[in-house]
């Protein structure tokens, strides 16, 4: 207890008595000094630099994506992230660095900086930042943030809880290796996990897609019907650092913001006392439980992912694109990455000679299995290149088209651990395809159909 | 049918071959076509391996990553080949048929037979070109290898003119927004120093570029290749006038 | 596609349950959301009007029919929810001897729900077990937990359910409506009037034809029933409370 008659000694951190006459240090609650200058004074000028953002007007979704004016800009795929962060009244956003996210996050802090996201702060690492995440968008703001590799898997556990809380958070993915040993470099593996959380996953082909796809996401997540966490995915570095045109609309306008009350829940109510930390109280098996509520929940978050098929429809122009499938002799299917490299594929098959076809997958889920099943009628060869092992997009293409198609299903070209993907395996892949004779490039190559090979399709399954 | 080239540029730290793909990408754009580029290194230092990565089209280009398969192979440094120092060993993998090797040495090296056999098998081109010394000769230091490469490349595949290189160098040097490592940056404020003017050193690049360009016209390198291109060109022109 | 009448018998999809112990969803059986204008029958598309009157003719026929509000109209949170509450009332006036059991709020009870009394997304089918509730609506519940409660009840009762929402509506219900704003909620009591009149059936001349649960009769001086227009209207706020004519929105 300290002694009123004696005048307080002030003791920095550590205990010892501030003695000197020096100004007092603004320290955070762990000690640090504050050093951060938001809102920053430059010199004598009194020129605020939340001014931009102050000045920025909010439009309708369909004025900021169909109509608004739009600039070329040769950007990098973080700089294509920021600003559409910028254009999308963000009001929380949580950072924890990773290669190659830690830029995009370091450009959402300068946004903060700049006044056009209202909140940012460094978390503790990803489970923190994804719990940080859960917390805002309960309450009822938007929210962003990004991780990569091992990010998304440390935060796994919080995002898997994201959808069943009905949190419409967007999280961007730039997907990297996380398998042992240790790698920075593009591999799109973590996509198969994000697949299964209930969560709507686009996966963007270029910087363009990035941009787009992350202010498209805060809409189309935020719809009544839908209300779930939107992951955007991109191939890490390939995308992230690399330049590319993006089409911007100007600085000057933001999308609308958040309207909580209007979502599938309620929000936290953290202003009557007493707080809520919670929710509710735990819904959990027992006899005031129905045997089926947590069935029904799911049932419900899957629900609302098949409700998001209108408006991917409405905003993005459709689950998967197609081009020139009609009269092809062959079909490739990709997305992100692979996308790219499928494009060039199918200029090298068509100085060959050959016609190939093109489907691009942008909502990996929903996924755009009617759409396949009408497109992949009349195939009869569908190449599927992958930057990962397991084959994640080929398994899904399989299961939707079964029955639909009896297309042959090349599971392949993959490249994993940080590689590039030479557009000459997609090609080999489509030649040997149509041709019968096997790339010995792939060995994971598989062929599935009418006609299985007993032996072939063990060496499918023995490689996925 | 679309003209594309890939070219793998592969070199040791601090010759400037980041910086080489760089000009010559923007010459490329500067001259109305189409390009990207991908640099690769790993920590960085002097003279450990460092590839760059440039794609050049008449059309949009969508591929990413880097060139395991190109059509021409830009050598900057004999260590790469007698020392391995490239990402991919040997150091024409992946050569395309009749694909270009262009290397900085002063004559012909001497390759192991099985590698020679193989450069046949692929009808290869190999194009020596003593880069580091025309850099001492025009610029008097050998920090210009990299411009000489560039004009020799420039000259075989006739992608982008002598003046679009030149407008090449002074984006890089006088141009605002071009970001580079801090390793570069170094080397470029020595660069600066040893020319004690910016208009001195983008005139000795710009020099060294041309000095380049005139060896591999004076050695005919690329003319064969030019002169069946514009037969087939020609053919195609009259096979569509005749249709 | 949208059909101009209600679907025949065999087309239907959405049908009063038991509809067993783990069926598939709504969603996954391939029912979506109709746009503006347009409600749902049975898993098929119709006209809004079709489907309210097909919502008055099972409230009006089948045993016990209940409302149930939930917190957006249980609660004045703001002078639409209050308009929207008496709209509610408007419709319960138009039905005779129908019970009106709230859901309050989402949250487990501890340690027993009291079925007769409230409804529970946790446990829904004993409130309707509780009561041999045949025909019910839901009104004023979040979506989220509107969609949990219709998924059991399809499961685990022979309930026909209905859904007057003010979003996008509710493919799990048997019959949804949706942008219900007080507007149109007054219009949903319009068609139950033309209905009833239709099919000659009679509201109680004192005008009571809410009946009490248990609990309410208890509070309310054993009385049985009470007149849902006459009684209900809200009074001033209480002294110190001032209700938000902006902030939370309506829904």
């Amino acid at each position: 207890m300290s002694n009123p008659l004696e005048p307080e000694v002030k003791t920095n951190p550590q205990g010892d008595p501030i003695t000197s006459a020096e100004p007092e240090q603004k320290t955070n609650p762990q000690g640090d000094p504050i050093t951060s200058a938001a809102p920053i004074k430059v010199g004598g000028s009194s020129k605020d630099p939340h001014e931009g953002a102050k000045k920025q007007r909010v439009v309708t979704p369909e004025y900021m994506f169909f109509e608004a004016p739009r600039k070329r800009e040769f950007i990098t795929g973080s700089e294509a992230a920021k600003e559409a962060v910028r254009r999308s009244n963000v009001d929380f956003s949580v950072a924890y660095p990773i290669t190659p996210q830690s830029e995009t996050m370091q450009l959402i802090g300068v946004l903060y900086g700049e006044g056009y996201v209202k909140e940012y702060y460094r978390g503790e690492e990803e489970y923190g930042v994804m719990s940080a995440i859960a917390g805002g968008s309960r309450a009822g703001v938007r929210c962003f943030t990004a991780t990569a590799g091992p990010g998304t898997l440390r935060g796994i556990e919080p995002i898997a809880s994201w959808p069943g809380h009905r949190l419409p958070a967007v999280a961007m993915f730039t997907c990297r290796v996380v398998n042992a040993p240790l790698a920075i470099q593009p591999d799109n593996i973590e996509i198969s996990y994000l697949l299964n959380c209930g969560m709507i996953v686009f996966h963007a082909e270029n910087q363009q897609d990035l941009f787009d796809f992350i202010m498209k996401g805060f809409i189309i997540g935020e719809k009544n019907d839908v209300t779930l966490p939107v992951g955007v995915a991109c191939d890490g570095f390939f995308v992230t650092h690399a330049r590319n045109y993006v089409d911007m609309q100007e600085k000057g306008i933001k999308l609308p913001p958040r309207q909580a009350w209007k979502g599938a829940v309620p929000v936290l109510d953290a202003e009557n006392p007493p707080a809520r930390l919670s929710r509710d109280a735990p819904v959990q098996k027992s006899n005031f439980m129905a045997y089926n509520i947590h069935a029904v929940w799911q049932q419900e978050v899957w629900a609302a992912v098949e409700r998001s098929r209108r408006y991917i429809e409405q905003y993005m122009g459709g689950l998967c694109t197609p081009e020139n499938v009609e009269g092809a002799e062959a079909l490739i299917v990709a997305s992100g990455s692979a996308a790219a490299q499928s494009r060039e594929a199918i200029r090298l098959c068509k100085d060959q000679g050959v016609t190939v076809g093109f489907i691009k997958i942008r909502s990996l889920r929903p996924f755009p299995t009617k759409e396949l099943r009408q497109l992949c009628a009349k195939a009869k060869l569908i190449v599927v290149p992958e930057f990962n092992y397991v084959g994640w997009l080929a398994k899904d293409v399989a299961a939707a088209i079964y029955g639909y198609s009896d297309a042959k299903i090349v599971a392949g070209p993959h490249v994993y651990g940080g590689m590039s993907m030479p557009v000459e395996m997609i090609v080999d892949e489509v030649i040997g395809g149509l041709t019968g004779k096997r790339s010995i490039a792939v060995p994971d190559s598989a062929i599935m159909g009418r006609d299985v090979n007993q032996a072939e399709v063990a060496h499918f399954m023995q490689n996925i | 049918m679309a003209k594309r080239f890939n070219i793998r540029m592969a070199g040791v730290g601090g010759q400037g071959v980041v910086t080489g793909s760089h000009i010559l990408s923007t010459a490329v754009i500067r001259a109305g076509g189409e390009s990207t580029i991908v640099p690769f290194y790993g920590s960085e230092k002097r003279m450990a391996p460092v590839e760059s990565y440039v794609r050049v089209s008449d059309e949009p280009i969508y591929e990413i990553g880097e060139i395991t398969f190109p059509h021409i192979c830009i050598i900057f440094h004999p260590q790469v080949i007698t020392h391995g120092k490239s990402y991919t060993m040997p150091f024409y993998f992946g050569l395309k048929q009749n694909g270009v090797l262009l290397i900085n040495h002063d004559g012909p090296m001497k390759l192991p037979p099985q590698e020679t056999n193989e450069l046949k098998e692929r009808n290869a081109k190999l194009y020596y070109i003593p880069a580091t010394q025309l850099s001492l000769k025009v610029a008097g230091l050998d920090l210009a290898t990299n411009m000489a490469l560039m004009g020799a490349i420039g000259a075989i595949t006739r992608l982008t003119t002598l003046e679009a290189l030149g407008e090449a160098v002074k984006d890089r040097f006088l141009g605002k927004g071009f970001v580079v490592s801090g390793g570069t940056a170094a080397l470029d404020s020595v660069v600066e120093r040893k020319f004690k003017q910016k208009q001195e050193l983008i005139e000795k690049n710009i020099a060294v570029i041309k000095a380049g360009w005139d060896y591999a016209e004076e050695h005919g390198w690329g003319a064969e290749e030019r002169a069946e291109a514009k037969k087939a060109d020609d053919l195609a022109a009259a096979e569509a006038a005749s249709r | 596609m949208l059909l101009q009448g209600l679907p025949a018998e065999k087309e239907r999809i959405i049908v009063p349950g038991p509809a067993g112990f783990m069926p598939p969803s709504a969603a996954q059986l391939g029912v979506a959301l109709p746009p503006s204008g347009v409600g749902i029958a049975y898993g098929h598309h119709v006209p809004e009007d079709i489907a309210i009157a097909e919502i008055a003719r099972q409230m009006l026929t089948k045993p016990n029919a209940t409302i149930f509000p939930g917190p957006m109209v249980l609660w004045a949170w703001n002078e639409h929810a209050v308009e929207k509450a008496m709209a509610v009332l408007e419709i319960a006036a138009q039905i005779p001897n129908v019970l009106i059991i709230p859901m309050p709020d989402y949250r487990p009870k501890y340690p027993k729900v009291d079925p007769e009394e409230v409804i529970n997304p946790n446990h829904p089918n004993l409130t309707i077990w509780g009561n041999k509730i045949e025909a019910c609506i839901f009104v004023g519940v979040h979506c989220h937990y509107a969609n949990l409660t219709l998924k059991m009840i399809r499961a685990g009762t022979n309930c026909c359910t209905a859904a007057l929402c003010a979003e996008q509506g509710h493919e799990d219900a048997m019959l949804s409506v949706h942008d219900m704003d007080a507007a149109k909620l007054r219009k949903v009591a319009q068609i139950f009037k033309r209905v009833r009149e239709q099919m000659g059936i009679k509201l109680p001349a004192d005008g009571k034809n809410v009946r009490y649960t248990g609990l309410q009769s208890r509070v309310n001086g054993n009385e049985t029933h009470i007149n849902p227009l006459a009684a209900l209207k809200p009074g001033a706020p209480p002294a110190g409370v001032h209700m938000p004519s902006e902030g939370q929105m309506p829904h």
